[in-house]
């Protein structure tokens, strides 16, 4: 199957445009026009089975895009042709104030890490990936997800004053004396003393 | 007593074995300087596989607050006499990642550092720079990192506490990694 094919299929399939923005990458957008989640969720499954019965052998990733001015998420699933060699990214609108999302790890399982990782940063739910809820990279985290646009880092570190040390002066007035004696080599007996 | 501990000092600097854990980007420029051009087994260094068999573990890169607990474990487990070195910007005030959320920016509040190398990045030239100038501290016994450690170790552990919420290394052994 050629790349026109490629696009000729989907167009006829689900009625959706896919871009050819350059060559080996094609891009195709689920628009919202007024359907319910549930509607465009399983044009999104149906769309991703489908790449991967045509052409498609590998998930190389899932990103998330935060347009906090719209209120939107933007998901990026990119697919990866090694037989054609062309990248094709469907892209998946969310809503920003309730991100709820379904998995698509029954269908391309590399989704499994890449879910946990968007849930992480984005604090996108994904339901039915029981994985996507655990720690990714981050340990011991206690503020709202970190690549979120909302999230201020220079508030977090003044927040964390021995992490942000360094930069802000303030933080040394709050740490602990510390014991400035000078270190001496511990002496083990002999005729002089051993402070070199 | 202490000439005996300035010939042992003397045979400890052209020995120093270096841990093979790097942080960052700075991991890029150890092969230079293990390669032949510059080739810093001349000196007596060579990379080391576990902590227990090194003297000296650099930092080379952004610490994150992560592998700050790493690093911790790595340099509690070496034997003394054992050294710190904070290579690049990043370990001596956050560097380019002064206001990232995943960075820990200084090195020094939570372990001793003996020598600092500036540079984002240092070039292999200023990496044998530094190795020579740790030889030299530690044939002058200079290079007290360990001691200091030791005797401060409430302030250390302390900021420790401070900086994840909770001790690392609990009184009965268990760790909490």
């Amino acid at each position: 199957m050629r790349v026109e094919e490629v696009v000729k299929a989907i167009k006829d399939k689900f009625g959706l445009e896919v871009e050819n923005p350059y060559p080996r990458r094609l891009r195709v957008k689920i628009p919202v026009d007024g359907k319910s989640d549930e509607e465009r969720r399983q044009v999104l499954r149906d769309l991703l089975q489908y790449a991967k019965e045509i052409e498609f052998q590998h998930m190389s990733f899932i990103t998330c895009v935060d347009f906090i001015k719209e209120g939107r998420f933007e998901l990026n699933y990119g697919l990866w042709s090694y037989t054609i060699p062309t990248m094709l990214v469907v892209k998946y609108d969310l809503d920003r104030e309730n991100p709820k999302h379904i998995t698509v790890v029954d269908i391309w399982k590399p989704a499994k890490i890449w879910e946990q990782e968007v849930h992480e940063m984005f604090g996108v739910e994904f339901e039915g990936n029981p994985r996507s809820f655990e720690p990714y990279v981050l340990e011991d985290w206690d503020s709202i997800p970190p690549l979120r646009k909302d999230f201020d880092p220079v508030q977090y570190l003044k927040e964390h004053p021995m992490q942000g040390a360094g930069y802000d002066p303030l933080p040394y007035a709050n740490l602990v004396e510390k014991n400035l004696e000078q270190p001496t080599v511990q002496e083990t007996g002999g005729d002089e003393g051993a402070n070199s | 007593m202490a000439e005996w501990l300035k010939l042992i000092d003397k045979a400890r600097s052209r020995s120093i074995w270096m841990l093979m854990y790097c942080t960052g980007c700075g991991a890029m420029e150890m092969p230079p300087a293990m390669t032949s051009r510059f080739d810093m087994e001349r000196f007596g260094i060579m990379p080391m596989a576990t902590p227990r068999q090194a003297d000296v573990i650099l930092v080379t890169g952004y610490v994150t607050k992560k592998t700050l607990k790493r690093i911790i474990y790595a340099y509690e487990q070496m034997p003394a006499p054992k050294w710190l070195v904070a290579h690049g910007s990043c370990p001596i005030n956050g560097g380019v990642y002064w206001d990232s959320h995943a960075t820990v920016n200084r090195l020094d509040l939570f372990l001793p550092v003996d020598l600092y190398v500036a540079g984002c990045m240092p070039r292999a030239e200023a990496n044998m720079k530094m190795f020579t100038e740790l030889i030299d501290m530690v044939a002058k016994g200079e290079a007290r990192g360990w001691e200091e450690y030791e005797k401060n170790k409430a302030y250390y552990k302390e900021n420790q506490r401070k900086l994840f919420g909770y001790d690392l290394v609990f009184t009965d052994g268990r760790s909490a990694l």
